[in-house]
């Protein structure tokens, strides 16, 4: 089993990283983690990953606690991958300023 | 500014219909740039891509030797890493108190191409300067 590391600059400030994992020349996990530069220092702001055996996301500006996600059992791993690039591409810049909001309130 | 949004995206999502097909084409470390060329020129200055270029034939071990083969402050050559490695184009290895500049990824740039509309006028004026 091996991994190939991917980081994709949304803006010089916002950053997806993609990690797949293979097996056989098979990508059989994967984990996106989008992050940004808020005042010089970057934060995890949101995460999905298909490690320890189950589809998870964490939602930093809640809490980092992983939130299992038993509504995409089943699916391929394509499906889902395709799935959550969508869900950070339309939802990327209102997660950073949940992040930025939560921060506020620090 | 939508349409070049989608662009980029589209390109992500194709790169990696790609990499489904056979992953063990692809390097193992990546940093993909789906920006366009205003961006891409805002942060590969002349000065950062002469640093990457540095790093990666001078291989300096430090960041102060790195400076001293730049000839520039060493303030500015920091702040210029630590840019470049929050986007992932260099690595900083820490060793003890010394910080060596690595890059061990492949560097994909798809350019965008701009889809800022002009006018007829505004093209003619680009191509007599041309």
């Amino acid at each position: 089993m091996k991994t190939k590391k991917f980081v994709i600059p949304l803006t010089e400030n916002d950053v997806l990283d993609i990690k797949l994992t293979i097996q056989k020349n098979q990508i059989i996990g994967f984990a996106l983690n989008f992050r940004s530069r808020i005042s010089e220092v970057w934060y995890a702001i949101y995460r999905v990953d298909t490690a320890h055996g189950y589809l998870h996301e964490q939602r930093f500006w809640i809490n980092p606690e992983p939130i299992h996600l038993p509504r995409f059992e089943g699916m391929s791993i394509k499906y889902l991958f395709n799935f959550f690039i969508d869900e950070i591409k339309k939802n990327w810049k209102r997660y950073r300023n949940y992040y930025e909001e939560k921060m506020k309130f620090r | 500014m939508k349409q070049t949004e989608e662009i980029k995206w589209d390109t992500i999502k194709r790169f990696f219909d790609n990499v489904f097909e056979n992953p063990n084409a692809f390097p193992d470390n990546t940093v993909i740039f789906t920006w366009d060329e205003k961006e891409l020129s805002r942060l590969f200055t002349k000065e950062r891509l002469r640093l990457i270029k540095t790093i990666r034939e001078k291989k300096p071990k430090t960041i102060k030797k790195l400076a001293e083969k730049l000839d520039r402050k060493l303030s500015a050559v920091s702040r210029d890493l630590s840019i470049l490695e929050g986007l992932g184009v260099i690595k900083l290895e820490k060793k003890g108190r010394k910080v060596k500049p690595i890059i061990i990824k492949s560097i994909l740039i798809f350019p965008l191409i701009s889809i800022k509309p002009k006018t007829i006028e505004q093209y003619e004026a680009q191509k007599i300067r041309l």
